[in-house]
């Protein structure tokens, strides 16, 4: 499986993107998954910037 | 300070290196700019960047407010992702081209099967909507 981490202040974009992906079948196929920072335990502050 | 005085300073519009930015965020004024010109509503664009409605209303009146100089930013700006666009396009262009000279494997004949299925799909689609419009 491969992870995409999306930043906090696009995570829609980075949604429409992925629903894009699974309705067309490569998500399944190239089995990737897209996270927030909330799944990685990353605390969410609006002006973080540690994670990239 | 009564109630609106008090939501119209809880965020602000901040200048800094990579340009104007939406206050408590990474948010690019002119990416909310190009959003609404769009036709996308304050609710959609609090959903795409995350932001709080009240922090999309705030950023909405600073851009009719300063619309006229807003406008040649923007342009310039979207002038800038095509030229981006363009050489990451050749970039990719040439990893195909390196990738097709590698032995076929089963995962890139299945993603090869896909593509070409949904490239089918998509021209169906585009036919149907030229036939309709």
């Amino acid at each position: 499986m491969q992870f995409i981490l999306s930043d906090h202040n696009c995570e829609g974009q980075a949604k429409a993107i992925l629903h894009v992906l699974r309705y067309q079948g490569y998500a399944s196929l190239l089995s990737i998954a897209l996270l927030f920072f909330h799944d990685v335990g990353v605390t969410i502050h609006p002006t973080l910037t540690l994670p990239w | 300070m009564n109630l609106r005085d008090d939501w119209n300073t809880r965020y602000q519009i901040l200048e800094t290196d990579s340009g104007l930015q939406i206050s408590e965020s990474r948010v690019m004024l002119l990416d909310v700019m190009e959003a609404h010109n769009e036709g996308d509503s304050v609710y959609q664009i609090s959903q795409t960047f995350n932001l709080t409605p009240l922090q999309v209303q705030i950023a909405l009146e600073y851009i009719e407010k300063h619309r006229a100089a807003l406008e040649p930013q923007l342009a310039r700006a979207i002038q800038l992702r095509q030229k981006r666009e363009v050489y990451y396009q050749d970039l990719a262009a040439g990893r195909w081209e390196k990738i097709a000279q590698l032995p076929m494997t089963p995962l890139r004949a299945a993603f090869y099967a896909l593509r070409e299925k949904n490239r089918q799909v998509a021209g169906e689609t585009n036919a149907v909507h030229s036939e309709r419009s």
